[in-house]
């Protein structure tokens, strides 16, 4: 009978200890470096986000537009095309660079694409929904002066088991009435991943 | 009908010119320009803020390791599903525990009816390779 009572209290603790082993979950601080795979991940477009920003706030086009017109520039969000070998999301890093730009208060940013879309939606509203007092006129968006565009591309040299992975981020303001690129920004990063 | 078009676009490149302060160096034929881009720019402006997924497959030695694997479980697969279909193909169907271990119905199919000629070398093939 102890016999019997031992085997089940044993198999019970066995039970549990694989349950406990097979799924466990734990926060991390978000800065803590983690590679698994070796692909993209939080680590490299934090330090894209970081270059990016000692950049663009740190270059000529700034002072020489504030000089030349006496005003902050307003930039616009374009469109960053991925060339790389891996699915990457440029908003991650590229969001920080309009964080960084809000933060400095020196550039001044305008809403593009669906999020503007859906603002003008919400102004169209507000003409037969809103009082006359409160409601907003079309017309009187600020235009922007720059347009942020990017490419993000790769180079994969792998032999057996070796694996040399190189991205390159490559950011580009373009002054929209005279086309002229006045700032380009990259941040290259290059990986040795052994599977 | 072609000159209500004309006139139409004529309105519209007018108004969109007025809108506009004239620069003394801006190009003369700029209203061309804004009219054809002007029809357009909901389709060119649908990336805006966005990542366009451009990628191109790389070499990866664990994936092209695990694809021929698969590749060659899916061969062996085929080939044991053919020979059990086929009774006289290469010699006895696969049985387990007295049934078609490939058919669904625990029968041997009967949906490729063998030949006289293919009964005849299947008994051969039988008595030299099994008795």
């Amino acid at each position: 009978m102890k016999k019997i009572v031992y085997s089940i209290a044993f198999l019970g603790t066995l039970a549990f200890g694989f349950q406990s082993c097979g799924h466990k979950v734990s926060r991390v601080d978000v800065n803590e470096q983690i590679d698994i795979s070796g692909k993209w991940n939080d680590v490299d477009s934090r330090m894209t986000a970081e270059a990016m920003v000692e950049q663009v706030l740190g270059e000529v086009w700034l002072s020489n537009f504030v000089k030349e017109k006496g005003e902050k520039p307003v930039v616009i969000v374009g469109f960053v095309k991925n060339n790389s070998h891996e699915h990457i999301e440029a908003e991650t890093f590229v969001k920080d660079i309009e964080k960084s730009f809000i933060k400095s208060q020196r550039v001044r940013l305008v809403q593009g694409g669906d999020k503007r879309e859906e603002l003008r939606a919400e102004k169209a509203d507000q003409q037969t929904n809103a009082s006359v007092s409160t409601m907003k006129k079309w017309g009187l968006e600020v235009g922007a002066d720059f347009i942020l565009q990017g490419s993000i591309n790769s180079i994969v040299d792998a032999y057996k088991r070796d694996k040399v992975v190189y991205y390159q981020v490559d950011l580009e303001l373009t002054n929209i009435q005279t086309n002229e690129i006045v700032w380009i920004g990259d941040k290259k990063i290059k990986k040795t991943v052994r599977n | 009908m072609k000159n209500l078009g004309f006139l139409l676009l004529s309105v519209m490149v007018g108004t969109f010119a007025q809108a506009q302060t004239q620069d003394p160096d801006q190009n003369p034929n700029y209203a061309q320009a804004a009219a054809k881009y002007d029809t357009n720019k909901e389709n060119l402006l649908v990336n805006q803020g966005l990542t366009i997924q451009n990628t191109y497959e790389a070499f990866d030695w664990s994936t092209y390791k695990a694809d021929k694997k698969q590749a060659r479980i899916d061969n062996r697969h085929a080939v044991r599903l053919a020979r059990a279909n086929t009774p006289n193909y290469y010699g006895r169907p696969y049985y387990r525990n007295g049934r078609n271990y490939y058919n669904n119905y625990g029968y041997q199919s009967n949906f490729y009816a063998p030949s006289l000629g293919g009964v005849l070398l299947g008994v051969g093939l039988d008595h030299l390779l099994f008795h």
